[in-house]
């Protein structure tokens, strides 16, 4: 794809926040995880690592409750993000609420690699 | 005598007078009488009432004078009851100096003006002159409603009236924008089983071109019915929009005829039609893939030379036949819809169309034909969405989404459910696939999107179909691949774990997948 130019600023797609009692890093997304945001994601992710470091927590906390779809480019960069947290040693968490992106996930496998945490809730979006 | 007050007038007008004054009744009536009127007088309102039922009726009567005091009713309920039983006539009340309340009162209940007394000849002549033409005016436009109305149902009724033979098998909408409109249908029984219909649209968007469009509706009819071939109608038709346009008359710039003809016959194989600038007619299969019939000439009117040689089109596994106007498709883009999920809604619940959200800028007719006539329309699939895109189109792949979102929620509701995301993730992974691999995402290569409705199964079919070479792998185990979760060829993975069934035809240049519509898998 050559979306760059329509890539989002990736601050207005994810915010994040340490908590360093629990060990978590929780990244919240704002958008639903396919082709076209995959970009601004990848380098949001970096953004935050860049800022928060990888001292004073374990768990990364991924919030895609708010996201409704999920695509093939989105799962990849999912797939990306924990070799990356794996090689530094952290885990990946993942909330969900969309029963299409739980299917996805575990259609993909990615619910073995990671914490798969997914409470069903209509879609209102 | 001056006729000054009355002359906008066929006949003289009659006022109605009730006063219980008797100089004040004598004056007006002379007054009146002096301006050219009739006049009727009472003293009560009581009695004005009894005239008006007995003698002289609302509708004789062009203004009523009366008296606010009076014993008994009070001028002013009998204004009330006079408008009440027709609000076209102008009503007028005679008060005391500076009695402004009554005069605030009888304004708030419809009385067209107020005297005070003393009443000159003057003063009394100029408001009963409005009053009169003001009731003239009113009745006018009550007897143009009338008239509209009575138009538009029989212009309803025209383009809905179907031989008993087509009853099950034709489904028609028709809106026209006017009361009047430039669309229209045209059926006609050859005997036998054998039928034409005919759709035009006359070209204009105001209410001359309903008018317009009455004439060639009985030319073809007039044609038909003397037995000759729908050719000779396009022919005729042609001749007379030509002639019409080269005598210079000022509506020479208005008058074009997009038509779309079809001619059938119970046992034939082929359905015979001719399309003169109407939108393209389009049938789908007993799988739900659309075929859409892009042989078009010019409109009517356009050209000297007439060719009318129908095309064929193959019924063989053909299940439904469309053809519409271009108010269809105009008002999709609108709202932006695909054209075909307005279809759907029109063909199945009218209100639809009260429903929306905007106004249609052109009439609309369309018409869905039952090809196989022992089939119902529910055991066939009826297309909901059918759309072309380049492959440059990727850049735009959320837009696109939106729009399939649009469309399959405006069709669908929330029959769906969540399960609305799995079919969309299914759709955008097929496109992503199409417009990348089969179009290079090239701005010459297109890809095609449709979507099938079978209401007995409670199923939708998608198909996306590209231009690309295909591949030479065996597709049963490229199919088994996928479903063993190898990782290659995620997309497809994916659009065949969520869906309910999935297959790849055409060496992989087609993909189709069924999803039930239900809102769990």
């Amino acid at each position: 794809m050559t979306s760059a130019a329509l890539e989002p600023d990736p601050a207005s797609i994810m915010q994040s926040n340490l908590e360093a009692r629990k060990s978590r890093l929780h990244v919240i997304l704002d958008t639903d995880v396919t082709s076209s945001h995959v970009g601004a994601l990848r380098k949001g992710m970096v953004n935050i690592f860049d800022e928060v470091g990888f001292d004073g927590w374990k768990y990364l906390y991924l919030d895609m409750r708010d996201c409704r779809m999920i695509d093939s480019m989105g799962v990849n960069w999912l797939f990306a993000e924990n070799v990356r947290l794996k090689e530094n040693n952290k885990e990946l968490v993942i909330r969900i609420s969309s029963p299409a992106i739980n299917r996805v996930i575990v259609f993909s496998g990615l619910d073995k690699l990671i914490t798969l945490k997914y409470r069903r809730r209509k879609q209102t979006r | 005598m001056p006729t000054d007050m009355v002359d906008f007038l066929p006949q003289k007008p009659v006022v109605l007078i009730v006063e219980d004054d008797p100089h004040g009744k004598s004056f007006m009536e002379s007054s009146l009488l002096h301006s050219g009127c009739s006049v009727h007088s009472v003293w009560t309102a009581e009695e004005a009432i009894e005239v008006i039922r007995d003698t002289c009726p609302l509708e004789q009567l062009s203004a009523v004078i009366t008296d606010y005091r009076l014993p008994g009713i009070s001028g002013i309920e009998l204004l009330k009851w006079v408008r009440s039983r027709d609000a076209t006539i102008s009503t007028v009340i005679i008060t005391g100096q500076g009695e402004k309340s009554i005069v605030e009162k009888s304004l708030a209940v419809g009385v067209f003006d107020y005297l005070e007394k003393p009443v000159t000849h003057q003063v009394l002549k100029k408001v009963m002159t409005g009053a009169i033409r003001k009731t003239s005016e009113q009745r006018k436009i009550e007897a143009d409603k009338e008239g509209l109305l009575a138009l538009e149902n029989l212009d309803q009724q025209m383009n809905i009236a179907v031989p008993a033979g087509l009853g099950q098998r034709l489904s028609i909408f028709y809106k026209p924008l006017h009361e009047v409109g430039g669309d229209f249908l045209l059926t006609h029984d050859y005997g036998n089983g054998r039928y034409v219909l005919v759709v035009g649209d006359i070209s204009g968007h105001d209410i001359r071109s309903g008018f317009v469009s009455t004439y060639f509706q009985g030319l073809f009819k007039g044609s038909l019915e003397s037995s000759a071939a729908i050719e000779n109608a396009f022919r005729l038709s042609n001749k007379s929009l030509k002639s019409r346009s080269k005598s210079g008359g000022v509506d020479q710039d208005l008058i074009s005829l997009s038509v779309s003809a079809i001619d059938f016959g119970p046992h034939d194989d082929y359905v015979m039609h001719w399309n003169f600038g109407l939108t393209p007619c389009c049938t789908i299969d007993k799988k739900g893939r659309i075929h859409t019939y892009d042989r078009r000439r010019w409109p009517l009117g356009w050209m000297d030379e007439l060719e009318t040689d129908p095309l064929s089109i193959l019924i063989s596994d053909k299940t439904l036949l469309y053809i519409y106007t271009d108010g269809l498709s105009e008002l999709a883009d609108f709202l932006n819809l695909n054209y075909f999920s307005l279809l759907y809604r029109f063909l199945r619940k009218f209100n639809a169309f009260q429903d929306l959200p905007v106004k249609a800028k052109d009439d609309i007719l369309a018409i869905r034909f039952l090809l196989i006539g022992q089939m119902t329309v529910d055991q066939t699939f009826e297309p909901i969405l059918s759309e072309h895109y380049a492959g440059v189109e990727i850049d735009h792949i959320d837009h696109l989404q939106s729009n399939w979102r649009r469309s399959l929620s405006f069709v669908l509701g929330d029959r769906l459910g969540d399960r609305l995301y799995d079919l969309l993730i299914c759709i955008r992974e097929g496109m992503i696939n199409a417009l990348t691999h089969g179009c290079e995402s090239s701005p010459d290569k297109f890809a095609h999107l449709q979507i099938s409705i079978n209401e007995d199964l409670n199923l939708l079919r998608v198909f996306i179909d590209d231009p690309g070479k295909g591949h030479n792998f065996k597709l049963e185990n490229r199919v088994s691949e996928i479903a063993r979760e190898t990782g290659k060829n995620l997309g497809l993975g994916i659009v065949q774990h969520l869906s309910d069934d999935f297959t790849i035809d055409n060496q992989g240049t087609s993909l189709v997948f069924d999803f039930k519509i239900t809102p769990e898998k």
